[in-house]
């Protein structure tokens, strides 16, 4: 019995992977910075999630899983070595943002944007992608980056103030609350 | 009340429909007569909308889907679970051979050869380096595994191109990937890791993930080559690589 528990679980993850990786290649990128590395960690988090699929519970979700999954690898491995790699911290460089492709909708503006955010401290830009992007909520980022919500909140501040403070001139037309 | 001060996390859980964490009806009370207060608000206005349309195009990459382990074999990750696998082998007697190789490759060479197929050629075609800066690279990566390399060494292949070195970990053991680029355009692998599994000096030809690959061993290090559908390519290549004793 408890074999076939394994067994669905298993399915769930192998059957779910594809569906979320293009959400999960975007928020590696937004973590390595770097289209490659994006792709190394988009991969090295599908295997470890199959690795580890016994541990997911079934009723919960899998995207939210799997950035988790994204983000302690990152930090326990593959950081070391893009910064070994890389020398100091992973900034984002122009040349790397080049690569990507603009997509259908790209107005100037929203391009720069998630252009501006990319370019936010690590910390700050993972936390701004889970929340405004992936649309979690303080709670499930926290749970995500594993640390508290309060730091959840202080981060954004800060990712708000500076972006806030960027685009000033274009605010007026379309806004939050 | 209206001496409340608020700090700019509880403006923004306010901003974010957070409720919970922020004290809504005092924002919304001082807001009524409080100007700096809706001057603060409006320092932390963000276009939510333009970072959802931005960030949507990075859906749209076309980066190469990910390639997953065979089910048998991702099971086989697990120690317990290779032990399921191992005795059921051994009570249904299943051929040795099979269960073996099973057992001694319980993934390194198909943690590559995942890794690998999702290269393309655009993955390597921006890397340029000049000797010193790839002589620096393979200096702090070489280190991961104790094997000292030049680039002179490593680019000797005919039509194909030494493009960088980089660090990977399997199971908390360090290998490096050293990659290359053929003049057609295919992204190659030369993965090294300490082993003293005693695999042969002869490369061994095989398929894995639908790319031609070589493995071979020496000296307390076992070798992979892994790219394109080219088997005579790798096999030539693989046999440089194997005689310069790399």
């Amino acid at each position: 019995m408890k074999f076939w528990r394994r067994q669905t679980s298993h399915d769930i993850v192998r059957n779910g992977v594809a569906a979320i990786f293009p959400r999960l290649w975007r928020y590696s990128l937004t973590l390595t910075g770097k289209p490659e590395g994006a792709d190394d960690l988009a991969q090295a988090t599908c295997l470890r999630a199959i690795e580890q699929a016994d541990r997911f519970q079934a009723d919960t979700d899998l995207a939210k899983w799997m950035f988790r999954i994204a983000h302690n690898l990152w930090v326990s491995e593959l950081r070391k070595n893009a910064v070994r790699a890389g020398g100091g911290l992973v900034a984002i460089e122009d040349a790397d943002l080049m690569d990507l492709k603009p997509g259908p909708e790209a107005a100037v503006l929203n391009r720069e944007v998630m252009v501006a955010i990319l370019r936010l401290p690590e910390a700050q830009r993972a936390t701004v992608v889970l929340v405004y992007v992936e649309g979690y909520a303080y709670r499930e980022a926290a749970e995500i980056l594993d640390i508290p919500i309060g730091t959840v909140m202080s981060r954004l501040a800060s990712a708000r103030a500076t972006i806030s403070h960027m685009f000033e001139h274009q605010k007026g037309t379309r806004h939050g609350r | 009340m209206a001496d409340r001060t608020f700090t700019d996390e509880e403006l923004v859980a306010y901003l974010d429909g957070e409720d919970a964490h922020a004290p809504v009806a005092e924002i919304r009370a001082a807001l009524q007569e409080d100007v700096a207060l809706r001057q603060r608000l409006d320092a932390l206005e963000i276009d939510k909308q333009a970072i959802t349309d931005g960030f949507a195009a990075l859906l749209t990459q076309d980066r190469p889907a990910p390639v997953l382990p065979e089910p048998a074999v991702s099971r086989g990750h697990s120690s317990a679970s290779l032990a399921l696998v191992a005795s059921l082998a051994l009570a249904v007697g299943l051929g040795a051979g099979v269960y073996l190789n099973r057992a001694t490759q319980p993934g390194w060479l198909e943690y590559v050869a995942a890794y690998q197929a999702l290269y393309s050629t655009q993955t390597l075609a921006h890397i340029q380096q000049d000797e010193a800066a790839q002589q620096a690279e393979l200096d702090r990566v070489a280190t991961a595994i104790g094997k000292m390399l030049t680039p002179a060494e490593l680019d000797t292949l005919p039509g194909a191109e030494y493009k960088r070195a980089q660090v990977l970990n399997f199971n908390g053991k360090p290998l490096i990937q050293l990659t290359f680029l053929t003049d057609d355009g295919d992204p190659l692998a030369l993965c090294i890791i300490r082993s003293n599994k005693g695999r042969g000096a002869q490369p061994e030809l095989s398929r894995m993930e639908g790319m031609s690959a070589a493995a071979w061993g020496r000296d307390g290090y076992e070798y992979l080559l892994i790219g394109g559908q080219n088997d005579a390519q790798i096999e030539r290549y693989a046999e440089v690589f194997s005689e310069a004793e790399i």
